[in-house]
């Protein structure tokens, strides 16, 4: 059952992770237009990344949530955040 | 990536003064920097915004509650054989959802009909913005 509901979640949040890199980037209005304004290069690599980085942080953050039993247990919303925060900065690149 | 435009990500962050400094130092690496680090700097911001984080929150108890919505919808597929039985039984219960031998299309349209009974069931609060990515995200990881 935990495999199944692991995998649901690792593709759930690697859409909604890539979903907010790529709003922050194109829908900010601060951002966008200097996106806009990068070379197709530029812009596909960034694409690319945004699209490994949301793998990267899905399967890392799945892994922690496993590894602390709350795929089967309910943490706290305090739980969920303080260990969402630390796996980002993890992958931020103040780290 | 274009079609992704619409929201404003500046109305949903808000403008705290570290959000706003992130937001700047994401700027700033846009151009001048590789995409690794543009996108590194990015996932700062998103580690410092109290909605992203929340939203994060809240795609945990989504998967939970999807996971279990699904799983009785497939066992239903596997019942009846008819992948929109399985779909109308989803819709009229509000809580089964086809998910390997629906249409993406029909996946779609039963989140959509759905949402409000799965934030329900989820126990989560959201605001526009946040329902648009975790039903995006919910339809592609179930279709």
């Amino acid at each position: 059952m935990t495999d199944d509901l692991e995998n649901t979640m690792r593709k759930l949040y690697r859409n909604v992770i890539r979903d907010l890199l790529v709003s922050e980037i194109l829908g900010h209005k601060d951002l966008a237009p200097d996106y806009f304004a990068l070379s197709g290069k530029k812009q596909d690599d960034i694409e690319k990344e945004i699209d490994a980085k949301s793998v990267e942080i899905s399967d890392d953050l799945v892994s922690e949530l496993k590894q602390r039993e709350f795929l089967e247990k309910q943490p706290s919303d305090k739980e969920l955040q303080d260990l969402i925060k630390e796996v980002m900065r993890r992958h931020g690149a103040g780290k | 990536m274009g079609s992704r435009r619409g929201c404003d990500f500046a109305v949903f962050t808000g403008r705290g003064g570290q959000v706003t400094e992130a937001i700047l130092q994401a700027r700033k690496t846009l151009s001048s920097k590789p995409a690794r680090i543009v996108v590194a700097t990015a996932v700062d911001v998103l580690a410092i915004s109290n909605p992203s984080i929340a939203t994060l929150v809240a795609a945990y108890k989504i998967s939970k509650t999807v996971y279990q919505v699904s799983k009785a919808a497939t066992e239903n597929y596997e019942k009846t054989g008819d992948p929109k039985k399985a779909v109308a039984a989803g819709v009229k219960q509000a809580l089964k959802i086809g998910v390997s031998e629906v249409t993406s299309q029909t996946v779609g349209t039963t989140i959509d009909i759905s949402w409000s009974v799965i934030k329900g069931a989820a126990g989560i609060t959201t605001n526009e913005f946040q329902d648009r990515v975790l039903t995006s995200a919910v339809k592609n990881t179930l279709g």
